[in-house]
């Protein structure tokens, strides 16, 4: 776990830290294509090597299909799908994410088919912008938290448990 | 310490009592009851809202809890820690009495024409401006209870009892006298009649004037409209429907009555009308004993179940002062009690007797409850004097053992008492008459004393559920584990025989703690089937029709997560039959058959499943009827030839109803078909089969867990998937002349002369890559709604226990599938709902591959 520096002084955030404050705190990042986004570390409950994924008929095409996780079935998202970009291709540094979050009241729990784990950061709140504003064209990004920057690299920080619903399937880029 | 010092003590050495009262625990009830009591004596008397003869009343209402059944204790205990704590929260009562009193809050000048309203002095004003804010939120899910009152009875009731209960506790809180009485009446109003349109109305009619005397309070004026009249209609209604409400606090006159007959107080007819219940409830349990001692003799251990059961009966019953209850239950018990210490022997005449005596104990039990009903005692003098000699002289050691085992006296008893119970024993229906014959030898029935019976005596532990539940989940996967293990193909090349030995030993083992794993959770059938027994009565007084219910296999288990599915669907099923179902005495009559009708509840094992059976031997259901009102609502086609009994499943068609009129009981349109979505869910079947005339018996199929089914093991194409073996009627391999296309509805197929549709399953699901030749693939076929489907699949793998897995989160559109399951190389399996897969073809049968 790496922690990061904070930016050069004189530079001044677009907006002050403290409305990012509760976005602060360690988050999971991995690469979709050549991305990297963030997710909340509470909400990952495991990350799994690639398995053999079996295929749901009639289901939307970002749903890969299910696994068996010791003994208990969750569905599998290719989260590039549901972001609109190409398909994931599934290689050996492929892997799985399993996220398990609240809603309405119930747990949550499935799993996210990602290109490359990297690392767990730690990002201050000192490091996130908020959202980019895509403005007139009008697109929901509500499922992005904000937008980390450390070490140079961009991170965009995901609220998962939007990111997953259905019909966010809205290009990131 | 001062005096409320001292009270504040004790009140908070009571909270911890309260706490840990346990209706399940005598002790615990027993010791807040005591502690209650000490309680009310330490509170001075005379205090205004009279605490200490409300703690009485507390104690003696948690006293009588030890007696009732336990779901009505533990939803009265629930009341009454409501009430405790409240009063724990507000436990001063002053010492100086008096309402309106001038000391310490001055009531507002009274404006003309209305007199003031002050606050009683003990009541906070605080407390009070909570009340009148929280009372208006409450009022309001009052009104809006009362009028889903009528289509949600079972629902909105007890809410909105509670929601007056708590209403009632804190108006006397406040000492708001009037409005507390209100409540109370209004409280035993609910507790004593139906939810109907007139009960609505005068609910709303007693909300109007609460909410106004609330208003009215707040602007510390006295209502308009005193209690009295309000009362006076609460206190006529019940009059008019029979119950008398408690004398004591109403003012009004008391509804003209049966004078002749006495009134119970408040208290008495409650535990009166708990009495009833949990009687009842003995005696059904007796009878069903009684029952099962005709085919084999009863153990020990029933005859003590049997003993105990009159010996509580006589107990309460004395402690209300039911006279012949009592008699009659003494008596039978001192039977029993010789019969426990083996000096009789429960068989034959005694057996009659018995039979005798608990018929009069439920007729003796069902004129008290109307006279309950009426608020009344009921009336004495009942003709027992017959059965209570035969009781006594029974009991005397005169016993009445058959000629096969000679331990006792001879009989001496006349064979009058037989002739008698054979008279009663016609109107039981279903009775086995000759076995009572004295002279048969009967072996299976013979237990002497001497010879020590194989003890069933079973000894029960008390473990948290919730560890059960994870126990049984994880033996789930372990099993699953062993068999991703012995299966796993590095383990096939071994060929290491000490290794095979041992798995094979492992696999063993595991399979056992699966079987144990599923019988801890299996329940018997019992307790649904006493319940919808009983429902029954009540439905065959309602409807004016003479129902009884005959049960078989009560002791049949099933998984305990099933008991809460089948509930509902049950009731159902029941409430047609009485409904529709069964016709009146007099239709019976002239028909020939018995006055009374017979629901029939059967259980049992078969085949790996359990089978339940809902049977009638009403009028059967009209068939004619049936297709008019299906092909009415398009669900056949005009010429469409269905069977027999394809047309009677069509109840289950969604959205079938053919009451003439939906009756209160059967309800609006619930409809069979979510009577059979309900058993689907929990992976069973349901059919109805009828003989018009004589009856109709519905049939549920039902695995033996919910967990696991048995499934076939299918290809399509790439992927797998498993059939649930319930559903599938037959596989086989179509030939030549077999498949065929008729033009305009697609592929059919053609067995033994049958026809049916034949769909192909990958087109359903749209999978790549599967067989296309029929004649080289197979043809699995189903049975839905009575109708057979046949669905095309590449080949038939095995046949195996599966452990049904929910789906996951997050996944749409897979109501086709039941679920998922783990199969034996670690993959997971879709379970397929082929109900559902066939209503898929409706709208891509003809589509080309893929999605």
């Amino acid at each position: 776990m790496t922690t990061v520096d904070p930016p050069a002084a004189g530079k001044k955030a677009a907006h002050s830290p403290s409305e990012m404050n509760h976005l602060a705190g360690k988050y999971m990042t991995f690469k979709l294509a050549e991305e990297e986004y963030g997710l909340e570390i509470l909400k990952v409950r495991d990350v799994i090597g690639l398995m053999e994924i079996t295929k749901v008929p009639r289901t939307e095409d970002y749903i890969r299909g299910v696994i068996n996780l010791r003994g208990k079935v969750i569905a599998v998202v290719d989260l590039r799908l549901k972001f609109g970009m190409a398909p994931t291709e599934l290689s050996d540094q492929t892997v799985i994410i399993v996220v398990q979050l609240v809603r309405d009241g119930k747990e949550f729990t499935m799993g996210i088919l990602v290109d490359e784990v990297l690392e767990v950061l730690d990002i201050g709140a000192d490091q996130i912008e908020p959202p980019p504003d895509f403005g007139n064209q009008g697109m929901e990004t509500d499922f992005i938290l904000g937008v980390g920057k450390a070490e140079n690299r961009v991170i965009i920080l995901l609220d998962i448990g939007k990111a997953l619903s259905p019909g966010n399937a809205e290009t990131v880029r | 310490m001062s005096e409320p010092q001292n009270r504040k003590r004790i009140l908070e050495e009571l909270a911890p009592s309260v706490l840990l009262a346990d209706p399940g625990d005598r002790d615990s009830l027993i010791k807040l009851a005591s502690d209650l009591e000490a309680l009310a004596e330490e509170a001075a008397s005379g205090s205004p809202s009279g605490l200490p003869e409300r703690l009485h009343r507390l104690a003696e209402e948690i006293k009588a809890l030890e007696s009732m059944p336990l779901e009505k204790a533990q939803e009265k205990m629930e009341e009454l820690r409501e009430e405790v704590s409240r009063l724990l929260e507000d436990p001063f009562p002053g010492e100086s009495p008096g309402k309106g009193g001038a000391q310490e809050k001055a009531p507002p000048s009274p404006t003309p024409g209305n007199e003031g309203f002050a606050l009683p002095e003990f009541a906070d004003e605080d407390v009070f401006q909570e009340f009148l804010a929280s009372s208006r939120n409450a009022l309001a899910e009052v009104e809006s209870l009362a009028l889903s009152l009528e289509d949600q009875p079972d629902k909105a009731l007890p809410d909105l009892k509670r929601k007056i209960h708590t209403l009632k506790g804190e108006a006397g809180l406040l000492g708001l006298a009037d409005l507390e009485q209100v409540c109370h009446t209004l409280e035993d109003f609910l507790e004593t009649h139906e939810p109907g349109a007139k009960t609505v109305d005068l609910l709303l009619e007693v909300k109007d004037w609460i909410a106004r005397a609330l208003e009215a309070y707040g602007n510390r004026v006295l209502p308009p409209e005193g209690a009295g009249r309000i009362l006076h209609l609460l206190e006529e209604v019940n009059g008019e429907s029979g119950t008398v409400p408690s004398q004591e606090e109403s003012g009004s006159s008391s509804p003209p009555g049966e004078s002749d007959l006495e009134t119970w107080d408040e208290d008495s007819l409650s535990l009166a009308e708990e009495f009833l219940e949990e009687g009842g409830e003995g005696i059904t349990k007796v009878d069903e004993t009684l029952l099962a001692a005709q085919e084999e003799a009863l153990s020990p251990e029933d005859v003590d179940a049997l003993f105990r059961v009159f010996h509580t009966i006589k107990g309460l019953a004395g402690f209300l002062e039911l006279e012949d209850i009592t008699r009659l239950a003494h008596n039978t018990e001192a039977l029993l009690d010789q019969a426990r210490k083996g000096v009789l022997t429960i068989e034959g005449p005694l057996l009659d007797l018995l039979f005798d005596s608990t018929e009069t104990m439920r007729r003796l039990m069902e004129s008290l409850k109307e006279a309950v009903a009426r608020g009344k005692k009921p009336a004495k003098g009942s003709n027992l004097e017959e059965i209570l000699t035969r009781l006594e002289e029974a009991a005397k050691g005169t016993s009445s053992k058959p000629q096969g085992v000679q331990e006792n006296p001879p009989p001496t008893s006349p064979q009058s008492p037989s002739s008698s119970a054979n008279e009663v024993q016609g109107d039981r229906g279903e009775r086995k008459e000759p076995e009572k014959d004295l002279a048969k030898p009967d072996p299976p029935r013979k237990k002497p004393q001497a010879q020590t019976r194989p003890t069933k005596l079973r000894e029960f532990v008390k473990v948290d559920l919730q560890r059960v539940d994870t126990l049984v989940a994880l033996i789930g996967e372990l099993v699953i584990a062993e068999t991703m293990v012995v299966n796993a193909p590095e383990l096939e090349k071994t060929s290491s025989p000490k290794l095979r030995k041992q798995m094979a030993q492992m696999s063993k083992i595991t399979n056992d703690l699966q079987d144990i794993a599923t019988r801890m959770r299996m329940v018997p059938v019992r307790d649904v089937f006493q319940k919808m027994a009983r429902m029954v009565r009540d439905l065959s007084r309602k409807t004016g029709k003479v129902v009884r219910t005959v049960i078989e296999g009560a002791s049949t288990e099933i998984d305990r997560g099933m008991v809460e599915q089948l509930g509902d669907p049950l009731v159902h099923i029941i409430r047609n039959a009485v409904d529709h179902g069964i016709e009146t005495p007099e239709e019976r009559e002239r028909a020939g058959k018995p006055r009374a009708g017979t629901i029939y509840l059967r259980a049992r094992h078969q085949g790996g499943n359990v089978v339940i059976e809902v049977a009638d031997d009403g009028r059967g259901l009209d068939r004619a009827a049936i297709l008019a009102k299906a092909k009415g609502k398009g669900l056949v086609k005009e010429e469409e030839n269905l069977t027999d009994k394809e047309i009677y499943n069509l109840v289950f068609a969604p959205g079938f109803s053919t009451a003439k009129k939906l009756t209160e009981i059967s309800g609006r349109g619930v409809g069979m078909d979510v009577v059979k979505r309900n058993i689907e869910s929990i992976q069973g079947s349901a059919s109805i089969s009828s003989v018009p005339g004589k009856g109709s018996t519905i049939q549920l199929i039902l695995p033996l867990t919910m967990a696991i089914i048995d499934g076939m093991l299918i290809t399509c194409g790439n992927e797998r998937y498993i059939i649930p073996t319930l559903s599938v009627v037959e596989s086989i391999k179509p030939k030549e002349n077999m498949v065929y296309t008729l033009a305009g509805k697609g592929e059919v197929l053609s067995v033994r002369g049958e026809i049916f549709p034949l769909y192909r399953l990958a087109l359903l699901l749209g999978v790549p890559g599967a067989i296309q030749d029929p004649l080289e693939a197979l043809v699995v076929i189903v049975e839905c709604h009575g109708k057979k489907i046949g669905f095309l699949v590449d080949d038939v793998l095995t046949q195996q226990q599966v452990v049904i897995k929910g789906l996951g989160d997050g996944l749409l559109n897979t109501k086709y599938l039941s679920g998922a399951a783990i199969l034996n190389d670690g993959r997971v399996g879709l379970i397929l709902n082929m109900a559902e897969v066939a209503t898929l073809g409706n709208t891509n049968r003809n589509r080309p591959e893929g999605r």
